[in-house]
């Protein structure tokens, strides 16, 4: 199983910082990558926490199965009981990932909204506070 | 082994490495009690420190078994824990140390990590009095009521907070049937959205107990129209404001002093629930409050303040709290007075010398002398509040007896006055 929701999470971050930051700014995909580095976060979370996965990893539930910004909402559904609202706790309740696309990856650099790279940013450090917030507290291994 | 001995073993074992590895070792112990070491930041395999982290690593596994991590897992770095804000050795509980390194202590806990919460700095703008007690039934809830009668007939404007959300009482002692629309548990689950504002001026109403020139404005756990309230209840501790994460005392504080701006009262009661939960802490700590510690002459009493001031005793603040908290002797019986109250004081001043008086940091205060049990001025020394027949079933709105209040408060209040209040004494 080559899954590593954790791992991939960090991995995601750190390269979207290294691409926005000077002299890069590579906003589109920087942009790209706090998406997908905010769902590895929430997806790490929510296995810590019981979510049912495959034998290669992945989740079970169709419904856990989603990028941003369908698991913003999924996750906080999900998140129930004292022990699981410590981790919805860091995240805003609006969904900063309204506007971001998976399928931007296959867009042109000027169809991708970098006005929203600042929130999609702190969108993927609030995901990353969740799950660094449970690898903390042992919850996941 | 057991989760008292891994962290003795582990701090023991981390104070070994502190001079190899030149940097404060924090033992992060998880949910599960399994402790886990927190460094800086990795190091090459070259590094003069690597040999350090491993020789720690390979201790700590040997040692601790079930309670430490796997050895690939068992150290974290803070380079890798960025978005958090993890304590510093200044602000965590330091186990042990050598030299200018510390092995600190960072609890993961479910609930209870209040208890550790730094007190606010500087005083509040009004006076705040929290109402705690260990065990239930002891009157305080009563003692809250009266102390607001009493304040309002010295003229005082009283704000009182029912904060005791599992069992609300003294809305309903100060207020019968006529509350306001709203109460405390509408306010925190609004909040969450950022709607706060709109419940706010509908969460106070004033008691018709007020005699003389004073008021006592109250504001209820629930309202007239809060429906269903255990599914309020069930939302009320959330950690999260309307603009994000915000631990709870934060969010009651924001409650408080909005309604504290609405009033401008000249002081506040603080109702809190009973026993070791995270709300008291946050009205004992976070409100910058003295605090009425109710106390009935019982083993089961002793031990459980025991666990909490023994938990105090490693509070890196404790020096700036331990003289806001004050005893309340509870229900006095009425047989055998004085060698009931005697035992009280001894054991309410075992208590506090084997603790807080003890503390490090406390007993470094320059000037400090810890008080002896006989000394009326000592955070621990008992204030009496006697039991009174005629206040069984108290329900002040429809049956107030002005002589069995005074039997029971009038020593309690003169102090509360004079000490509490600060005003001079009546000759």
């Amino acid at each position: 199983m080559s899954t590593d929701f954790k791992d991939a999470s960090a991995r995601h971050l750190e390269d979207a910082e290294s691409l926005l930051a000077p002299p890069l700014r590579r906003e589109a995909n920087a942009d790209h990558l706090f998406g997908l580095s905010a769902e590895c976060s929430l997806k790490a979370v929510m296995l810590g926490l019981g979510m049912t996965v495959t034998p290669t990893g992945a989740p079970a539930d169709r419904g856990h199965k989603v990028h941003m910004p369908e698991l913003w909402a999924a996750f906080q559904s999900f998140a129930m009981g004292q022990l699981a609202s410590r981790y919805l706790e860091p995240l805003d309740k609006q969904n900063p990932f309204a506007d971001w696309d998976v399928e931007q990856r296959y867009w042109s650099r000027a169809a991708v909204l970098t006005t929203a790279t600042g929130a999609h940013h702190r969108g993927a450090i609030q995901c990353r506070a969740s799950l660094e917030k449970l690898l903390l507290d042992g919850v996941s291994s | 082994m057991n989760f008292n001995e891994a962290l003795k073993i582990a701090t023991r074992l981390a104070k070994t490495r502190l001079a190899g590895l030149q940097e404060h070792v924090f033992l992060v112990r998880d949910l599960h009690g399994r402790i886990r070491v927190l460094l800086k930041k990795r190091r090459e395999a070259a590094s003069p420190f690597f040999p350090h982290i491993q020789a720690l690593v390979s201790d700590l596994t040997g040692a601790l078994g079930v309670y430490a991590y796997p050895a690939n897992d068992l150290v974290m770095f803070r380079e890798d824990l960025k978005s958090l804000n993890l304590p510093d050795d200044t602000t965590a509980v330091v186990l042990d140390s050598y030299g200018v390194y510390k092995v600190c202590l960072h609890d993961r806990l479910l609930m209870g990590a209040e208890w550790s919460a730094s007190p606010p700095v500087g005083a509040p703008a009004v006076k705040r009095f929290t109402l705690f007690s260990m065990k239930g039934g002891v009157g305080r809830s009563t003692t809250a009521t009266i102390l607001a009668w009493h304040l309002a007939r010295k003229g005082k404007r009283v704000l009182i907070f029912d904060l005791d959300l599992e069992s609300p009482g003294v809305g309903a002692t100060l207020l019968g049937l006529d509350l306001p629309r709203f109460g405390i548990v509408d306010w925190f689950v609004e909040d969450a959205l950022g709607r706060g504002d709109a419940v706010l001026p509908d969460m106070v109403r004033e008691s018709t107990l007020a005699a003389g020139a004073g008021t006592i404005t109250v504001v209820p756990a629930f309202g007239s129209d809060t429906g269903d309230y255990l599914a309020k209840l069930g939302r009320a501790y959330l950690e999260r404001g309307p603009l994000g994460h915000e631990l709870w005392p934060s969010r009651l504080k924001r409650m408080v002093e909005a309604i504290e701006r609405q009033q401008a009262p000249d002081v506040v009661l603080l109702d809190s629930r009973t026993g070791l939960h995270d709300t008291s802490a946050a009205l004992v700590l976070a409100m910058g409050a003295d605090t009425l510690m109710f106390a009935v002459d019982t083993p089961q009493t002793w031990s459980t303040y025991r666990f909490l001031f023994d938990h105090w005793t490693s509070h890196p603040d404790v020096a700036l709290f331990y003289d806001k908290l004050w005893v309340v002797g509870a229900m006095v019986p009425d047989t055998a007075i004085d060698s009931y109250v005697e035992g009280l004081r001894d054991r309410a001043w075992t208590l506090f010398a084997e603790s807080l008086y003890a503390a490090p940091s406390v007993a470094r205060r320059p000037g400090f002398l810890a008080p002896v049990v006989g000394d009326e001025g000592g955070n621990h020394f008992p204030h009496e509040i006697y039991w009174q027949r005629g206040l069984m079933a108290f329900d002040p709105l429809a049956n107030w007896t002005d002589q069995f209040v005074t039997a029971a408060y009038e020593r309690f209040l003169a102090w509360f006055d004079r000490v509490l209040l600060e005003e001079p004494e009546v000759p």
